[in-house]
Formats: structure tokens, sequence, C-alpha cells
């Protein structure tokens, strides 16, 4: 019965919101502009670097998908961005990924692909497809806007090497309130790589020792559940305070009825003068809190994670950014390179050439506590952005 | 687990709950007006008069081209009746995330409320076939500086006023009779503005970006180049030497210089060849007293007729 009252109000939902939108647009006479049917863009990524361990550490610390994978040279990520309006009442967003792994062999990967409502009333939006969940600030930032090399250490161990991200659907609304204050609920296929906190067993044998075993998804309550609220102010006229808060709800492969849950807490401040020569100086600081509650095995053991990154950008000339980061994650047990308390600081720097191109190098010093020692990373990155790319987000 | 079982209704229930205070907000009368710069802020308010609540995006100090899509943005686009924009990709970097993220149907493109005022006038500097990101951040469509041509200004000024009227028809004689006065005022003072330049007439000043084309072209000033080597693109030490040489060779004075942009090669270029710099307000709110159109036109012909006085040549 609750099966299908929900997924009756899910369509409704949808429904009614193409439905409003349409009416809404139909009064709206198009005016004649230069067509734009499709913007195409295209992203590089490469690095280059050393590292104090060999490869087969090294693969294992930098655990993010795109992260610089070993000694010598990686191609991080071809991002390959396709949008444009569908028609009056849609837009539609596709973001495909191309890699090579460190043998040589081509990967494509349907990074996102989603539909994204363009003028529901009251506040409401809904995105529908292929799309990283908006939890905290970085998992739904592609790569390549990242302020550094590589992903947060907290970031992989909840979300996995390739962020989260499943087909789904999301609605948001924008609240009737004086300062911005964006409210979304998501549900979305809990399973595959892209969950790695969830009912992930493609790709692992074992999470934290406990064998991961294919569970069907039966029911609503074995779906993926987001949560997040984001409220943002203008604490002057160059000071913005983004404070988001995010909760993510659903099954775990470890047993049945296992439950995994993760919450967040995100902050992000930015400081950017009115009068700035080509967008500097500014200064940012961003900083995710996050903690996991996993039910492991048939006895429902309660593994509890937490992690945590800080960062500060400081655009100090024109072209020029300098950048440090601090990671902390623990999970409490000191042999799994997934779960030991783990500490790096990544100090980093920055050129703009221009909005389209980037050079980095970043230093990465990381203390896992499973190897019992400190590793060194030094990393060279170069960005090249081609076509038509979509701005960025604050 | 309940909570998960309630999430659809809970959503529902919101999404009703929000409905009376919605439908509430269009009824508060005044025509809620964005514009993406004070210059067209202030047009709207010449045309809109009391009919409409104006607000600008961005500060008459802001570069244009480099803005963040703050919340705050969103939160404002999300209200609006009508936003005014200069086009041409000046807003390129900010104002689509800020569409995305608004959902307000009124201001997308093709509807009435989105009025971009590239479309009303004559945009110079179209590179036409072959152009690339190798010439640095140029604009397909043409340069979009051009609200600094008080022609242009009527022309946007004149857009606005049929937009508004199609928004709020039965303010269409009172949007009428507001632009009329507008450009009455223009025509009134254009010849005055012009006088004060025209003893100038022909000189060759330098400007530091390609913003100041159309000003140019209106006042019979003629651009010979700009400090930046491709627009967009700081200068580089070569670029500089070859501007010295041509400072000499062409007999130019003055450089045209916006507040946002560094000072030191311009330092470099004055204290090598006695050019004289000017800091000239690209916006209204650019300079202190600068209120509307007309007074920044009042400040930018009186700033350089004194520039090219003090200048001698």
């Amino acid at each position: 019965m609750f099966r299908f009252i929900a997924a009756l109000a899910v369509f409704f939902l949808l429904l009614a919101g193409v439905a409003v939108s349409a009416r809404a647009q139909s009064q709206a006479a198009p005016v004649s502009s230069a067509p734009r049917f499709l913007d195409l863009g295209v992203s590089g990524l490469f690095s280059a670097g050393v590292s104090s361990e060999p490869d087969s550490v090294t693969e294992v610390l930098q655990a993010g998908a795109h992260d610089p994978k070993g000694r010598g040279f990686t191609l991080q990520q071809v991002e390959m961005s396709l949008g444009g309006a569908v028609d009056p009442y849609l837009r539609g967003d596709v973001f495909l990924i191309f890699q090579l792994d460190r043998i040589g062999e081509s990967h494509t990967e349907i990074e996102e692909a989603y539909l994204t409502t363009l003028s529901l009333p009251h506040g409401l939006q809904v995105k529908a497809g292929q799309y990283f969940t908006e939890f905290g600030r970085l998992n739904a930032t592609h790569p390549h806007a990242w302020g550094f090399v590589d992903q947060p250490v907290v970031n992989s161990r909840m979300f996995g090497g390739d962020g989260l991200r499943n087909p789904g659907v999301r609605l948001s609304w924008l609240a009737p309130l004086p300062w911005f204050s964006e409210a979304m609920a998501g549900v979305q296929h809990p399973g595959g790589g892209t969950a790695a906190s969830f009912l992930n067993t493609k790709e692992n044998e074992s999470f934290a020792g406990y064998e991961v075993r294919d569970r069907p998804v039966r029911s609503f309550a074995d779906m993926l559940y987001a949560l997040r609220w984001l409220n943002s102010w203008d604490l002057s006229q160059s000071a913005t305070l983004n404070l988001g808060v995010s909760g993510l709800f659903g099954p775990n492969a470890t047993g049945s009825g296992n439950r995994t849950e993760i919450y967040g807490l995100d902050a992000y401040l930015k400081w950017k003068p009115v009068v700035t020569e080509r967008g500097f100086p500014f200064v940012s600081w961003q900083t995710e809190v996050m903690e996991r509650r996993y039910e492991a095995g048939e006895d429902k053991v309660l593994l509890r994670d937490r992690g945590l990154y800080t960062q500060i950008l400081w655009g100090f000339a024109p072209r020029w950014a300098a950048g440090l980061r601090y990671d902390w994650a623990d999970g409490n047990d000191p042999r799994d390179p997934m779960r030991d308390r783990r500490r790096r600081v990544s100090p980093n720097v920055t050129c703009y050439p221009t909005e389209f191109s980037k050079l980095r190098l970043q230093v990465n010093v990381d203390r896992p506590e499973h190897l019992n020692k400190d590793v060194y990373g030094v990393w060279l990155q170069a960005e090249f952005l081609l076509g038509a790319h979509a701005a960025h987000a604050f | 687990m309940k909570i998960l079982r309630l999430l659809p209704f809970i959503g529902l229930i919101l999404a009703g709950l929000s409905f009376p205070v919605f439908s509430a907000w269009p009824a508060w009368g005044k025509m809620n007006v964005l514009a993406t710069t004070t210059d067209l802020a202030a047009l709207a308010r010449a045309v809109g008069g009391e009919r409409v609540e104006v607000t600008s995006l961005t500060s008459g100090l802001q570069d244009v081209h480099f803005v963040d899509p703050k919340p705050s943005l969103i939160h404002q686009a999300r209200r609006a009746d009508a936003l005014i924009l200069v086009g041409a990709d000046l807003e390129a970097g900010w104002l689509p995330p800020l569409l995305g993220s608004a959902r307000n149907g009124k201001i997308l493109p093709g509807a009435p409320g989105h009025v971009d005022t590239s479309k009303a006038v004559k945009l110079l500097d179209a590179p036409g076939a072959g152009v690339d990101r190798s010439q640095g951040d140029v604009h397909p469509q043409g340069n979009p500086h051009h609200w600094l041509d008080p022609i242009n200004a009527v022309a946007a000024a004149r857009l606005i006023e049929a937009r508004f009227a199609r928004i709020d028809p039965g303010g269409r004689s009172y949007f009428k009779g507001q632009a009329d006065d507008f450009e009455r005022t223009i025509e009134k003072r254009l010849p005055e503005w012009q006088a004060r330049l025209a003893p100038f007439k022909g000189r060759r000043v330098l400007t530091y970006h390609r913003s100041w084309d159309y000003f140019a072209l209106r006042f019979g000033l003629v651009v010979a180049g700009e400090l930046e080597p491709k627009p967009g693109i700081p200068p580089s030490a070569a670029h500089l030497a070859r501007l010295a040489q041509k400072i000499k060779d062409e007999r130019i004075s003055i450089l045209i210089k916006e507040g946002h942009y560094e000072t030191q090669s311009a330092r470099f270029l004055a204290e090598r060849t006695g050019l004289r710099i000017v800091e000239l307000p690209l916006s209204v709110g650019g300079a202190p007293g600068v209120e509307t159109y007309e007074r920044l036109m009042d400040v930018l012909t009186e700033t350089l007729r004194g520039a090219f006085q003090g200048a001698g040549r």
C-alpha cells in the first residue's frame, strides 16, 4: 500500500510540475535571437608527480577515481559537457567522462545526464536522471572545478572514488524567507560503485571485512534518500556565508535490512571585494564534516566513521591563488586503509592564465595510521577548457 | 525508518503550505525589475518611474565580466518580473547559472521579462567567422559596452518601454511618456556633451580594455589601441614597449582606464612617454555623484575635456 501511494505521489509531483510550468511558459511569446540549441564543451585534466611510496600504495591513498594515481603522468579525466534548453520547460545536461587507467585502457562513464525544470511555480525545481547527489559542497562539484588536485579523504571514504551519483529524482524548494534558503529531497537508486556506502556489490568483495551480497531493491525503503538544506547570507557587499546540512539514508549490502546513514555539515565563506581585477583578490574557506553510521553484517554491528576537510583558497594576485587543505578521517580500525586514522596536509599554488586554463602545483604530506609513517607526494596539474563551458555555481 | 515512509507526504505538505505564501506575492503592486548593471537600472528607473522597483545586481564599481552568481542574487532573480541585461555575452560567466536556479519563467530567454538590450542596438567589433579564443576573450556577437553611446541608451530605453508595457499593460501610456521624456533629455543634452569634446575631434587615445569604442565613435575620438594585447589578457612587457613607441609615433596623449584595472602598466607608459592617465567611471555609480545616466555622460565628457586641455596637444 505504502509503495503504491509513494509512487503515486512522486508521479503526480512530476506531472504537476511539468503541467504548471507549461502553463506559465505558454504566456511568454518567443523573441528572435541567435540559435543556441546545444552547448558543447570539453575539459582535459592531467597531472604529473611523484610520491615517496610505490604506485601500489599511492593507488590506495589517492582513493579518488580521478586523483593522480602514481609516479609519472596521469590522465585524470577528459570531460565532455553537452547541455541546453530541451524545450520551454526543461533543461538537459549530459556530462561524459573519458579516462585512461594505469595500464592504458580507456574507460567511459556517464557521469551525469539529467533534466532540470526551468520555471516551476512556488520556488520548486525538479531534477531527474543520473546526477551527483547534492550532499555538502564537494560531491556535486566536478573534479576540474575543485581547488585541489585530488579528492578529500573523507569524500573518498563516504562516497567512493567517483563520488555519490546514481539515477533518481530530487525536488528542491526555495523557501520564501528573507535570505536564500533551499531545501532539497531526493530519492536515488542505492546500488553500484557510485553508491559506495550503500548497496554497492559491484566492485568490493567486502566492506570493512564484512562480506557484501547482492540484495535486490524490493521496496521504497530500499531506495537511497538524500536531504539537504542550504542557507546563504551576504554578510556584507563583499562577504557571503553558506551553511548547509545534509543527510543520506539507505540500505547497505552487508546484510538483509542493514542500513547506512550519513550526516554532513558544510560551511563556505567567501570574501571578494566589489572592485576586483579579473576576479582577484578573493579568499574562500570551505569545510565539510561528515559522520557515517553503517550497520555491518548479520549482527548489525554499528561502524561509525567520521571525517572532515577544511580548506582555504587565497587569490592573492590576478591569475594566482594559493591553497591549504587539511584532511582528517577516522573509523577506529588501524589496519584498514579506508577506515584508519588519517591526517593529510596539502598546500598548493595555482596559476590561471585565463578562466579557460590552469596550472597547479600541490604537495601532500600524508599520515595514514595503517602505514605508520609519513607519505609525501608532489603533483603538478594542468587543465584546459574548450568550447562552451557552463559557468560554475557559487 | 518511519521517517522514510513519511518523506513523500512531508514533501506534499510543504508544497501545499507554500501555495498561499506565494500566490500573495504578485499583488504587491510595483513591477519588480532587476538589471545586471547600474546603467541599465538607471534606464529602467527613468522609463518605469513610480510603477517599478528597480535593483541592480552589480555595483557601478564592479567589473561585470567577473561576478559571482551568489545565492543572494538567485534569491532576487526568483521574484523578478523583468531582468534587463547588457547581453552580447557580457554576463555569460554568471547569468546562466543564476537563471538556471531562479525557477522564474518570467525572466528566461524568450519571455517578455528577459530584456536583452544588445538586441536593440547595432553592435560594433563583431569578429565574424573564424574567431576563436586564441584571440582572447572575444564576444562573438560584438562588443558589449554599448551603453556608453547615448543614442544606444535611448534605443535600450525604448526596448525597456516596450517590454514594461507588455508586462504591465495598464502602464503603457505612462511608460511611453517616461521614455519620451528620457529621449528628449538625451536629445537636448547630447549636443552639449558633443560640444565639450568637439575641439578634440579626431584625437587618438589609448584604452585599457576595449570598453570605449561606442563612446569614442559618438564623440569623435579615435581608439588607437588597448593596453590589453587581446581582450581579457593582461599587458605583457613586449606589448607595452610596442605601445610606448606607438604613443610617440602617433602623438597619443591620453589613456582611458577603468578603476578596476591595475595602474602599474599605465604608469610605466606614463613615465616613459608623458601619457596622461584618465580614470573614468564605466557605469552609473562608478564615481561619487554619478546617480543617473545623464550624470554619467556629464562626468565622462567633463573629465575628458579637462584631460585633453591639460595634455596640451
